[in-house]
């Protein structure tokens, strides 16, 4: 179990018509240091994790751990777009931001912190990896508390980054940066939140025996990514009458899971959330969220 | 994933392991060319896609094939079918697994060629990036070896396995899985060369880590595969004992040259396992023969040592296998201590005044007793890992 101290975090659609948004007066807002040749990805990061500790100071032995289904998509785009296009070689900047754990540099560097400083990916259910490995390090005493974030920057154009996600045409867009402070205890017994289950489901038949083991009388919200709902048979969720979708009006994008958990909390939701985010491989990975209403 | 409070110091023992690397394929190959105790000279290769001549040393895999996706399954399949000869594991048990895999390139290299056919059929329509290369390895173990467990795909730069490490100890540390699986792969591919090329970091010949004519590092591919279990503390044999990793934030592409952040990594390492300094009886160094990381690690080493113990560096038999380097250097690592003869520093012959610090020119004898190994990666990370061979 993890108990979520603090969160934050930063999303938005991408309109069609006008592009992608500019982030760096949001990223240079909660810079303490002017970075230089940071990418999209860093931004985001830097903007999320920021916002999420601006209230409570992650303090010394935080680990920092980002989940991302393709890391620093532009800029490793754009690297191979040179690469195959004109035959440039990466320039060293451009070079290390494709090694994916720049932005978590960053980010320990913009809060000062010093630990463990992990980047997983697992394509939409990249969060779920993330806080699997918080919570390993967490209760073996790596860390005492740990930052969690699931990043995942827009690409243009549009229709290529719908394909790379396999979403279907149309599909709208979105992306975000969404952060989690996490612990073992409650900090002087507050606590938002507790995430009492995080799995990982072989297959639908897996998933359905996992949901036939919640406890019947209790009612559960249920969030699900566009990408999942591809993925999934209506008939799973239908048969089950203690589910009701939780609908968080994000757009599509791999940290759409997160991105639920973090609108369910804010809005006070009463019932315990899971959010079912499946992979390209034909498994489902499972977070189980319950506020903490008296210490909200 | 329902985790436990942390039980007493939970060690953990290398159950069974695999290897394919430039110096051959399984690990009796691998340990014969690491104890021959010479620096191997890299092949030359040239990269015929770029505008500018690049030709890059490079210590590649003999054998494997060309196309990009069969030589990612090519030298998974060689780590794994040894692993498994070694420990069969039931469907039941593979299906549990958690697997904690580290890489660099991914499937990088499958982005690439998909790309570079579109973009040479389609140019208008090419799609840059056109799949998710960090599911590839995953998706291969599952398809191929059954492995279906929480999968967790890493990448800290040149310390992914090194945590991959960490993380699965802890997986066992805290009762949630019997054995975990760890997994390190490197394959050759554009992005990785050219970008090493383009940072001037790539030596003109062979790697000399520590030495005074060091000047710079080869890359190399292999893959490495280690199942890590849960044991007692009086097994038998060599343990991954412990371990810590931390973040640097001096510079993105170095740790701090006074070998602050490095000596404070190996200090926990050893804390963590109830060791001192003096308990320490040889050092696997990262040791890329860069000036930036040896400059560093011999400051780190000269700051948390009194008293340095013998060490050396792997990379220039095995090449830098960056995010794969955890496992291919631990495993060997591991085998060279059962077989109770620690191998020279390859590449090694002529002592850097500068550095302060000379690693081993001759094999030393490895017998019970605590060993630490180092690996440092872009970003900041740093990692340090405690194995411990008792009988």
């Amino acid at each position: 179990m993890l108990e979520i101290l603090a969160l934050g975090d930063h999303y938005q659609t991408v309109d069609p018509e006008q592009g992608l948004a500019n982030l760096k007066p949001a990223a240079t807002e909660v810079c303490r240091d002017r970075f230089r040749r940071i990418d999209r990805f860093t931004q985001l990061a830097l903007i999320g994790s920021a916002r999420c500790v601006q209230s409570a100071d992650p303090g010394p032995k935080t680990g920092l751990y980002i989940g991302s289904r393709f890391a620093s998509t532009g800029n490793t785009i754009a690297v191979h777009e040179k690469m195959v296009s004109a035959g440039v070689v990466p320039k060293p900047a451009n070079f290390i931001n494709t090694l994916s754990n720049s932005a978590g540099y960053f980010v320990a560097r913009n809060l000062g912190l010093g630990d463990r400083n992990l980047f997983v990916s697992r394509g939409d259910a990249s969060i779920v990896a993330a806080l699997q490995l918080a919570a390993m390090d967490v209760a073996s005493g790596s860390v005492c508390q740990a930052l969690v974030g699931s990043v995942d920057e827009a690409v243009l154009p549009l229709e290529h980054h719908r394909y790379r996600l396999g979403l279907e045409p149309g599909t709208v867009m979105g992306e975000g940066s969404h952060w989690l402070l996490v612990a073992r205890e409650a900090r002087e017994g507050r606590s938002l939140a507790t995430i009492t289950d995080m799995v990982t489901l072989r297959d639908e038949s897996a998933l359905a025996s996992w949901l036939d083991g919640l406890d019947g009388r209790e009612q559960y919200r249920v969030s699900l990514s566009p990408w999942t709902r591809q993925q999934i048979a209506s008939t799973c969720f239908k048969s089950r009458q203690m589910l009701t979708d939780f609908d968080p009006e994000l757009a599509a994008y791999p940290g759409h899971a997160t991105g639920a958990i973090i609108r369910y909390l804010q809005a006070g939701g009463s019932e315990p959330l899971i959010v079912i985010a499946a992979d390209t491989d034909g498994r489902f990975h499972s977070v189980m969220v319950r506020l903490n209403r008296a210490s909200a | 994933m329902t985790v436990p409070k942390q039980q007493a110091c939970v060690p953990a023992r290398i159950t069974a392991s695999g290897i394919v690397s430039a110096l051959g394929t399984g690990k009796a190959d691998n340990l014969q060319g690491l104890l021959a105790g010479v620096g191997k000279t890299p092949e030359r290769l040239s990269l015929p896609h770029f505008e500018e001549p690049v030709e890059v040393p490079y210590y590649g895999v003999q054998g494997a094939p060309q196309s990009a996706e069969a030589r990612l399954h090519w030298l998974l399949d060689q780590a794994m079918e040894e692993l498994l000869a070694e420990q069969p594991l039931s469907a039941a048990q593979r299906a549990e697994i958690p697997v904690f895999i580290g890489s660099s390139c991914w499937g990088i290299a499958i982005a690439e060629e998909a790309y570079r056919q579109q973009y040479r059929e389609h140019r208008e329509t090419a799609i840059p990036l056109p799949l998710d290369g960090f599911s590839q390895i995953s998706r291969h173990l599952q398809q191929a070896w059954g492995f279906h467990g929480a999968d967790f795909a890493l990448n800290t730069a040149c310390t992914a396995t090194a945590n991959a490490i960490l993380s699965a100890r802890a997986a066992l540390a805290t009762g949630q899985a019997e054995h975990a699986l760890i997994v390190g792969l490197e394959a050759r591919n554009d992005t990785s060369l050219a970008g090493f090329y383009g940072m001037q970091l790539l030596a003109e010949g062979m790697m000399r880590p520590f030495d005074r004519q060091r000047d710079g590092l080869v890359l190399g591919e292999g893959c490495g595969a280690i199942l890590l279990s849960r044991c007692t503390d009086q097994q038998p044999g060599t343990l991954v004992w412990g371990g810590a990793s931390n973040c640097d934030t001096f510079s993105i592409s170095a740790s701090n040259p006074d070998g602050s952040t490095i000596a404070a990594v190996m200090q926990d390492a050893m804390a963590t396992c109830g060791l001192g300094p003096s308990d320490i009886r040889a050092i696997k160094a990262h040791g890329t023969a860069t000036p930036l990381n040896d400059d560093g690690e011999a400051a780190g080493m000269k700051r948390a040592f009194k008293t340095l113990p013998p060490f050396f560096s792997m990379k220039a038999a095995l090449g830098h296998t960056l995010g794969s380097c955890g496992v291919l250097e631990t495993l060997l690592m591991a085998e060279a201590i059962e077989l109770g003869r620690l191998p020279a520093s390859a590449g090694f012959s002529e002592a850097d005044p500068g550095l302060g610090v000379t690693p081993m020119s001759e094999p030393v004898e490895a017998g019970p007793g605590n060993y630490l190994l180092n690996f440092f990666g872009f970003g900041g990370n740093n990692a340090s890992l405690i194995l411990r061979h008792q009988h």
